[in-house]
């Protein structure tokens, strides 16, 4: 087996943080990333993909 | 400020007081009657599906989440092909009395939309838009992607929803041999009149790994993009009512502010993907995607909850913090309004974290 079939192999089965892995907000906030990122972009972000159905 | 960027046309269905907050593509059944040659599915066996019971129990989770977190959302029901389903309009039924769902669209191949499904549609309340997947401009170039027959009913499904008033948009999925039609699509959009035409990128998975000399090189992909900017600029100027989408990762680059000048609202090309940001894939056995073309499990809602899912997948963390992609991602300018499809990326080469192999930068 390659390394690249493992490594898919793996991701089959999903894979959850432990909770003490990640803060309260982590947890609670469900535009916790989403706010991350708006930070290192400034204040502004560009989502779109959810809108847009492009996966037919 | 968190803002979702829409295209002109599409404010007319979609203005800012409508918008919602989070996405679900929502694959009802994996049967089909078409095998299109670059189709994600691979399994149209329609085993392991959920039953319309089932699925009324997985709105319940969406609908509990959403109250939680405080948001409302969008669900695109889909396929297979979503008309298929038994029942599928008492489930949109039973999601449009939830007032956490703000409204449904359906994804359609367009080969079964008659004007008794019509009329059907036309009852439901909180339809925005039906869209009809065309992979080319004419008979022969659509119907060797999608099957005989599929371009006149597909066509004959946009006259009578159109006629009924209903907003459609056309898919159509850009690949090396229907590359050649992309101006005659976007003219057929336009002279049928539908809201909106989304240009997709063709990503090799599925069945469609089977086709992988129809991806197109980062300079086709330039040169395409160029093609259809300029005609989407053009529509725009002229007050057009159909929408040409350019709101996907790559886009960026084609956008006015990427060129040196100030961006504005109207500035609307680009958009970051939105793997662990605001939407999530659901297939027919209740199992969660990231996105429907990157098809890594990350739970299933027969087992997991949404906000276990939501908050707790190592894979949305780990896709979600644009810091951790690689090659000449991780160092672009427009990571955080781009950051490539993550879908491509894993399809190409194993790794969803990789550079994306058509951006043109």
């Amino acid at each position: 087996m390659s390394e690249m079939e493992k490594r898919i192999g793996q991701l089959k089965k999903p894979k959850f943080r432990n909770s003490s892995e990640l803060s309260t907000e982590q947890l609670n906030d469900p535009d916790f990333r989403l706010k991350q990122l708006e930070k290192l972009n400034k204040g502004k972000t560009t989502i779109t993909c959810s809108k847009c159905h492009h996966c037919r | 400020m968190i803002v979702h960027w829409y295209s002109k046309a599409n404010m007319d269905t979609l203005n800012q007081e409508n918008r919602t907050e989070f996405g679900f593509q929502w694959h009802i059944t994996n049967r089909c009657n078409l095998r299109c040659t670059h189709c994600y599915q691979e399994d149209y066996s329609g085993s392991n599906e959920l039953d319309i019971d089932g699925l009324k129990q997985i709105a319940d989770e969406i609908v509990r989440t959403l109250a939680k977190w405080g948001k409302q959302c969008d669900i695109a029901i889909t396929g297979g092909e979503p008309l298929l389903k038994e029942g599928v309009f008492p489930l949109i039924n039973y999601l449009e009395s939830f007032d956490e769902i703000a409204s449904v669209d359906i994804l359609s191949n367009g080969t079964l939309i008659n004007e008794g499904i019509v009329e059907q549609i036309r009852d439901l309340k909180k339809v925005r838009c039906i869209q009809i997947s065309l992979d080319g401009a004419s008979v022969e170039s659509n119907d060797a992607i999608r099957g005989k027959g599929t371009f006149g009913k597909a066509l004959t499904s946009i006259r009578l929803l159109r006629k009924s008033g209903i907003s459609v948009n056309i898919m159509f999925t850009l690949q090396r041999r229907n590359v050649r039609d992309i101006l005659s699509i976007i003219d057929l959009a336009v002279a049928k009149g539908v809201s909106s035409l989304t240009i997709e990128r063709f990503v090799p998975t599925g069945s469609g790994a089977k086709i992988r000399d129809e991806l197109l090189s980062p300079e086709e992909i330039k040169r395409v993009f160029g093609y259809i900017s300029e005609r989407a600029e053009q529509e725009i100027n002229r007050g057009g009512l159909t929408s040409i989408s350019r709101s996907r990762p790559l886009w960026v680059m084609c956008n006015r502010s990427s060129l040196g000048a100030d961006m504005t609202d109207n500035d609307a090309t680009g958009g970051i993907c939105s793997i662990g940001l605001d939407g999530l894939c659901i297939l027919p056995d209740a199992t969660v995607l990231p996105c429907r073309r990157l098809p890594i499990p990350i739970g299933n809602l027969k087992d997991d909850s949404l906000l276990k899912i939501w908050h707790t997948s190592d894979l949305l963390w780990e896709i979600a913090d644009k810091r951790n992609l690689k090659g000449k991602c991780n160092s672009c300018e427009f990571i955080t309004r781009c950051s490539g499809c993550r879908a491509m990326a894993y399809a190409c080469t194993g790794d969803y974290l990789a550079e994306d192999p058509q951006c043109f930068k």
